[in-house]
């Protein structure tokens, strides 16, 4: 049964790299997103090296939120339409690990390549050395809490006309406290401050997250479903 | 109260234009809600009733005992 | 209490209870609106203008207590599936809304005189905002889906989720104020309230309570009228048949 279940998981993984991976033009699309939100900020505020290492912190995050947000509606969206949703819910394993598993899916494929560009943004805002790690550490204990919280909200509304606005009215507000607690870190490092408790809330948001998120997100498959 | 504490009454030493916006808005909303909710419920009892009456005088068909007395 | 759950014992209870309700409520309305309006003295600091504080602190209360009650109904909808529970956090919502919309018009309307802008960035208007969009989301997803039941025990999840964050919002977005608090703003203390202000006050917010009291009969009422339409019970109760 144990090791049924790992293998149910590894599966469902497996699975979501691999369609990710047969239309890879379609997944680079909230990466470039990313990248154009945070380029339109310069273009919108001015060019003033000053200016833009202080706000730089909170547009990368902004970016990286809204990049989650977009890449959120695919989540249940593929599973919704061949039937494997079904498949899902009528598995003998709990259905809370398995969607923990899409959720480890989809920050693999959304919020890792984030992570990994994050650096070439933070240049170009001014933002180097010991702040760029702060702000990397940030992005690396957020953006599993946004993929998190999101498949709640992408399960709440998964097959709804106007899924995604919908989607992205729900989960903005609840995103609040980790978009203040990142940036906050990221600004206080920026200013020599200390950034330590920011970031232990952070941590305390993720773990928040990972015990009742995929609790919630399931729930709200089998209410969708039922 | 004679002419003047009413004018002072109204005029809130000044502020009267915030305190006075802030009341009334306070009862456009409520009185607004409080009204719609009303005229819901009486269009819901009219057609409800309408329709009642009407299958009361046809002929009965099968009721529908499924969902009649759970909670 | 058992038989106050099954939709028609509610109904008609609720039918019962809403003239009495009402008419509380509207005493007290004109007793803490004569009492706030005329007998409370004005405001050694800020003269006339702290009178909003009559419909601004109960709105702000409600505001909160309405989410805690449509979660709480949403929970117990959750689990039990009480129909009764359903109509009650489905009805709640609106009112909600309403109230925490309020608490930010009269409360950009006091900060006007008070601190001489529409609105600050102060850690409670904030909250109250974000709280707004939550009503609105949970709103929005009730909308959106077809079933009642299903959007109700949907967005009964959505408003555990609520609840469960509506705490660390407040106390992150207060961290944030207190770390980009502004020096032009003059925050003013809230100094111990003296009892010639109190007691109006708590007046007028028994008053939003029972004004909530009552419109959550009608709207639960309606819902429930909505919801069991194909029911003999709905017909029977329209046409008057006990």
């Amino acid at each position: 049964m144990e090791r049924g279940l790992v293998h149910a998981c590894a599966w469902i993984v497996k699975r979501d790299l691999l369609l990710l991976w047969r239309h890879r033009a379609e997944a680079a699309n909230p990466v470039l997103f990313f990248f154009v939100i945070a380029l339109i900020f310069p273009l919108s505020l001015g060019p003033e090296p000053q200016m833009l290492q202080s706000v730089g912190p909170g547009v990368i995050w902004i970016a990286a939120l809204l990049a989650t947000l977009l890449s959120l509606e695919a989540v249940f969206r593929s599973d919704l339409e061949d039937g494997s949703l079904e498949q899902l819910l009528l598995s003998p394993h709990p259905l809370t690990l398995l969607v923990m598993a899409k959720i480890l899916s989809h920050w693999l494929t959304a919020g890792l390549p984030l992570l990994l560009l994050a650096p070439i943004l933070g240049l170009q805002f001014g933002i180097a050395g010991y702040t760029l790690g702060v702000l990397l550490l940030t992005l690396i204990l957020g953006t599993p809490a946004l993929s998190l919280m999101g498949a709640i909200g992408v399960a709440l509304t998964a097959g709804l006309r106007a899924a995604g606005i919908l989607a992205t009215l729900l989960l903005l507000p609840l995103y609040v406290p980790i978009l203040i607690f990142a940036t906050g870190a990221t600004a206080a490092a920026n200013r020599g401050l200390a950034w330590g408790p920011q970031l232990y809330m952070l941590g305390a948001l993720l773990m928040l997250a990972i015990t009742l998120a995929p609790l919630a997100a399931a729930a709200a498959l089998r209410i969708r479903n039922s | 109260m004679s002419g003047n504490t009413v004018s002072e009454f109204f005029s809130m030493g000044g502020s009267g234009f915030y305190v006075w916006s802030a009341y009334g808005v306070a009862a456009v909303v409520m009185l607004g809600l409080l009204g719609s909710s009303l005229a819901w419920h009486r269009r819901l009892t009219g057609q409800l009733r309408n329709k009642s009456r009407r299958s009361a005088s046809a002929p009965p068909v099968a009721l529908d005992k499924t969902g009649g007395d759970w909670p | 209490m058992q038989q106050l759950l099954a939709p028609k014992n509610f109904y008609l209870w609720s039918g019962r209870w809403l003239r009495p309700v009402a008419w509380a409520t509207g005493l007290c309305t004109l007793t803490g609106l004569y009492w706030g309006l005329v007998v409370a003295p004005p405001d050694y600091q800020q003269g006339d203008s702290y009178r909003i504080m009559f419909v601004h602190v109960p709105s702000a209360w409600m505001s909160l207590f309405v989410y805690a009650v449509m979660a709480g109904a949403g929970a117990v909808a959750l689990v039990w599936r009480i129909k009764v529970a359903e109509v009650v956090a489905s009805a709640s919502a609106p009112i909600g809304a309403a109230f925490t919309a309020l608490a930010l018009m009269t409360g950009s309307l006091w900060g006007k005189p008070m601190w001489g802008t529409w609105w600050v960035w102060d850690a409670r208007l904030t909250s109250e905002l974000l709280l707004l969009f939550l009503y609105l989301g949970y709103m929005a997803l009730e909308q959106a889906i077809e079933d009642r039941r299903t959007a109700t025990r949907a967005a009964a999840v959505l408003a555990l989720v609520g609840a469960v964050d509506l705490p660390i919002i407040h106390y992150s977005v207060e961290w944030w104020h207190t770390l980009h608090q502004a020096p032009t703003v003059t925050r003013f203390g809230a100094p111990a309230i003296h009892g010639s202000m109190l007691a109006p006050l708590l007046v007028m917010a028994l008053a939003f309570f029972g004004y909530y009291v009552s419109l959550l009969l009608v709207r639960a009422r309606c819902e429930l009228l909505e919801r069991e339409r194909t029911n003999p019970w709905v017909g029977e109760v329209c046409r008057g048949i006990p």
